[in-house]
């Protein structure tokens, strides 16, 4: 390719000097041309990158189908319930349900359910009409001598620490709870001010590095733990 | 026939924008909490369908998983509940057993370790 591409670079551009020699207003072509011709020299003699170096300008192209692949994956080939660890579908459902959106569409699922692995719950012949039964599901976390027992939501935030989230994502999630009563664990990096001033309820998180309740020499530090544990909001 | 488009929402996949100033502190915590509402609520709909009452009520068998093309199994089926006090009798479930032979409690190290000279 650098031999075909040498002898368009100078076809083009000796063609160009020649039509300009009968006829002036032809040498704006070199407007076009001499970018291209000098930016596939730049890449024949540049030592980075083979496949430009071999392909000259065209080369390029691969770079910018590389770029695209996966827009173009996301958008149109991959499937709605396909995408790994979220799929398109899960991920809408976030969305409408964040929205107050209606969150079903009637006349069937996306899912194919003869595939192995697919999951469900039957329905009953004795069903209840769901606002018959108490919607906002909570399970007791203590038993008779818990001095604080906690009703838990069934479904609460898990664990991300501040700094793998923001501060406004974890301002957000903590305001969240606090709204809509359940909890907010703080992963292993433990409680952050962020954790704290918007008033949800937590579930403090201790990893393998105590942090939150760590000795400066790394071991644990039952004082600091019982004065955090203490904390109103963790639960 | 003109139409005048007032707002721009943006939805995944559809395009659309959604402007900074729409996207408030305020509106962030709300949505956190919708999708609480909206998810618990939607469980609270399959219990009652299911002809319960509270998620405590939910057992194994409730749940079927399809394992072929023509066979249907309960989650008892597949995930049998153990016996009670099974683990102190030294009788650990079938899916346990080879744990509780490799197992020992003095080493505190990778079993592949074990046996290396």
């Amino acid at each position: 390719m650098r031999r075909q591409f040498l002898l368009f670079a100078l076809l083009t551009v000796g063609g160009t000097a020649a039509v300009g020699y009968y006829w002036p207003p032809a040498l704006w072509a070199y407007m076009l041309i001499a970018p291209i011709v000098l930016l596939g020299l730049y890449d024949m003699l540049q030592t980075k990158q083979t496949i430009v170096r071999n392909f000259p300008i065209l080369g390029r192209g691969r770079y910018i189908m590389e770029d695209l692949r996966p827009k173009i994956y996301q958008y149109f080939i991959e499937s709605d319930v396909d995408g790994t660890p979220i799929n398109r579908l899960a991920r809408n459902l976030v969305y409408q349900r964040a929205k107050c959106d209606l969150d079903t569409i009637p006349f069937g699922t996306e899912f194919d359910v003869y595939k192995a692995g697919y999951e469900w719950l039957n329905h009953s012949m004795g069903a209840h009409a769901p606002h018959s039964i108490d919607r906002n599901l909570r399970v007791l976390v203590g038993g008779p001598d818990c001095l604080k027992p906690y009703d838990a939501s069934i479904l609460n935030i898990s664990a991300m620490s501040f700094c793998a989230l923001s501060r406004q994502a974890i301002l957000s999630l903590n305001g969240g709870a606090k709204i809509g009563g359940f909890a907010h664990n703080t992963g292993e990096g433990s409680i952050s001010p962020y954790h704290l001033e918007p008033g949800g309820d937590l579930i403090w998180q201790v990893g393998t590095g105590y942090f939150g309740c760590r000795k400066s020499d790394g071991s644990f530090c039952p004082e600091t733990f019982a004065e955090t544990a203490q904390i109103d909001a963790v639960k | 026939m003109i139409e005048v488009k007032m707002s721009q929402g943006a939805k995944p996949g559809h395009g659309g924008i959604l402007p900074a100033g729409k996207n408030t502190p305020f509106i962030a915590k709300v949505r956190v909490s919708n999708y609480h509402g909206e998810t618990v609520k939607s469980v609270a709909e399959l219990i009652a369908a299911a002809g319960l009452f509270t998620s405590q009520d939910l057992r194994l068998w409730h749940i079927n998983r399809r394992i072929s093309m023509t066979k249907v199994a309960r989650f008892d089926d597949i995930h049998p509940y153990p016996e009670t006090g099974c683990l102190l009798r030294d009788n650990p479930p079938p899916s346990m057993k080879r744990f509780f032979e490799e197992a020992t409690a003095d080493p505190f190290a990778a079993s592949c370790q074990l046996g290396m000279p």
